[in-house]
């Protein structure tokens, strides 16, 4: 996906030797089932199975 | 000789059978009758047991013998069941709490269950299936409707071995159709296909609908529906009252209590009611309805559709039903998946139109197929894979996923938001996409996440009652009735990144900045921000 807007500088607030802030979670996730079918499936199941992570999966 | 998987759409009138051809494409395979629908029929005749289009043609002549609708009754106990009782049914009886039919073979009074005909049933198709590919068949998925209970599923599948189908998988309707669109399953980085697509499928018995969403390529069904009463047959009926009406007007014999009558007028007005799918005028022709009498006519389109409207008010009532209750508007679909035979009643399509005026309708699969098309779709995928692992991939400790509650978002510069992780999302899910650099000469860039949240809808106006055939003015002010697709606004602030000390000098444009943000199934979010000339980049996580 590419976005038609523009990072901006970050704000003149910004401590300069601070990369990143978290501020809050998100919303408590519900569980629902997923379907067991197509290679999405698959990879989603296989990445369970193994405990791979996205990045092992793009190998 | 090869061996190949297939897919069986097992409906409660018919059934089809597709598999992987050669050039990629899924194909439904016809019988020896040439037919691509084999009818869920089983016969008996003297010393014959008959399956399909064989055992259909004598539901006429031997109807005591020939047996319907048990598919429908698959894991359910003779208690559960409404019996039907009368000349143009079997007879019904219980065999150990078991539904079963009592048929006459060899002279001789037979007992059958629904498992054994199931297996009867599924053996018939299967041995087409081989016989038609002319190689054996190693493995097959097959459909069930949303609402079968596990029960129900586990007592196909026994059926089904013992039909001597090694039964791969067992997948819902629904899903198997969305497969057959391929609806959202080829996402790429740069777009996930994140969408929610409205299943509508009738076909002989029931109205099924389902809100299906697709994220990254992975369905989550999020609501469902069915009107059990609502098919093709109940369509059919309303022919089967026309056509009686004018077989009283010309000859005088009332025929409305005639069971026997009214069902030879059924099998016709089944063919003419598909013929009125493509034209206007379709005959219908009975032999002998009563009396030694017969039934010639033709029944125009306008008039059935009339006879019809309330079934039609109907099935648009269960798609608005659905819609409440997945609290979604029209505007949140994406896109309608056309399943099951009786959508193709023109007057049904245009009855959608009326809720959806824009929404993309595909119909590049036949409806009747997709069920089919998407088992042997799913078939052909897992065909490879041991047995033990399909079976542990269905799992709940695999299939129960935490799912986002609400979209997470980017806000542009005129405050507006714009989703990068939907509502409905399973976790864990990750996200990549691109942004630009603001001004020449920019050194860092800023990046702030957000939740958010549906902003509310413009208030309903009333419409006001449509007269239902032969307006035409209808399309005037078709502008303001369409469906606002769902915008939302920021509602809390849940990261900030840095990415510090980008090459100098710069045009304004030239640097790319590629975000990635992924949630782990706990809600973790990790948000990575590179250029992607100089490779520099940051990551950040949260606790
Ligand atoms: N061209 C058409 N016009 C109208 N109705 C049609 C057309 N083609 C098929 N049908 C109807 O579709 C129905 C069969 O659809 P389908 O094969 O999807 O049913 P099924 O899956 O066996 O039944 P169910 O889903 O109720 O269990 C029949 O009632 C048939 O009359
Ligand atoms: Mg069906």
């Amino acid at each position: 996906m590419v976005l038609d807007f523009l990072l901006p500088s970050p704000p003149k607030s910004w401590s300069a030797d601070k990369t990143s802030a978290f501020h809050a979670k998100i919303t408590t996730p519900t569980k629902a089932s997923i379907q067991p079918v197509g290679r999405h499936f698959l990879a989603h199941a296989r990445r369970h199975i193994h405990s791979r992570t996205f990045s092992e999966d793009e190998k | 000789m090869e061996s190949v998987v297939i897919g069986i759409n097992f409906g409660s009138t018919n059934s089809s059978i597709a598999v992987l051809a050669p050039n990629g494409h899924f194909n439904v395979i016809a019988n020896a009758d040439g037919e691509r629908m084999i009818p869920c029929v089983v016969g008996f005749s003297g010393d014959e047991e008959v399956s399909g289009t064989q055992a259909l043609q004598q539901v006429v002549r031997n109807p005591k013998n020939t047996i319907e609708g048990f598919r429908d009754l698959i894991g359910k106990k003779f208690d559960e069941i409404k019996v039907p009782s009368d000349v143009t049914h079997p007879d019904m009886v219980s065999k150990d709490g078991v539904p079963a039919y009592k048929v006459s073979l060899k002279g001789q009074e037979h007992i059958i269950t629904v498992p054994e005909l199931i297996t009867k049933q599924l053996k018939h198709i299967h041995e087409e299936a081989e016989a038609y590919l002319g190689s054996k068949v190693t493995g097959a998925v097959l459909a069930v409707p949303t609402y079968f209970t596990e029960n129900q599923r586990d007592v196909l599948a026994k059926s089904a071995a013992a039909a001597g189908i090694n039964v791969l998988q067992i997948i819902q309707e629904p899903v198997a159709a969305a497969l057959a669109y391929n609806f959202g399953q080829n996402p790429t980085k740069g777009d996930a296909q994140d969408k929610t697509a409205l299943v509508l499928d009738m076909g002989a018995s029931s109205f099924d609908v389902t809100v299906l969403s697709a994220r990254g390529g992975i369905y989550t069904i999020l609501e469902t529906a069915h009107d059990e009463t609502l098919g093709g047959t109940a369509f059919t009926e309303q022919l089967v009252q026309l056509v009686a009406q004018e077989f009283k007007k010309k000859t005088k014999v009332d025929v409305s209590n005639n069971k026997k009558a009214l069902l030879k007028i059924a099998t016709a007005a089944e063919i003419t009611k598909k013929q009125l799918a493509r034209s206007a005028m379709a005959p219908c022709s009975v032999e002998s309805v009563a009396e030694g009498l017969d039934y010639h006519g033709s029944i125009n389109r306008l008039r059935f559709e009339l006879a019809s409207a309330k079934l039609f008010a109907r099935c648009n009532d269960l798609i608005e039903h659905i819609l409440e209750k997945a609290q979604m508007t029209a505007g949140s679909i994406d896109e309608i998946l056309l399943v099951g035979g009786a959508t193709r009643m023109p007057k049904f399509l245009s009855k959608l139109r009326d809720i959806f005026p824009e929404t993309t309708m595909n119909l590049d699969q036949e409806s009747d197929e997709a069920i089919t098309v998407g088992c042997a779709a799913q078939a052909s995928l897992i065909a490879g894979f041991e047995k033990e692992d399909i079976e542990a991939s269905t799992k709940e400790n695999i299939t129960v996923t935490p799912h986002t509650v609400k979209p997470i978002g980017v806000v542009g510069s005129k405050d507006e938001f714009v989703t990068i992780i939907p509502n409905h999302t399973p976790l864990p899910t990750k996200r990549v996409f691109e942004f630009g650099v603001a001004e020449a000469g920019q050194q860092a860039v800023y990046f702030a996440l957000y939740e958010g949240e549906q902003d509310p809808l413009p208030a309903k106006k009333e419409k006001a009652e449509k007269a239902d055939v032969g307006s035409d003015d209808e399309e005037e002010d078709e502008e303001d009735d369409l469906p606002v697709k769902p915008t939302y606004h920021k509602t809390t602030l849940l990261a900030e990144v840095v990415l510090k000390d980008l090459p100098a000098g710069a045009k304004a444009g030239e640097l790319k900045i590629e975000a990635t943000v992924q949630v782990d199934v706990s809600g973790k979010t990790t948000i990575t921000l590179r250029e992607k000339k100089s490779g520099k980049q940051v990551r950040a996580e949260s606790a």
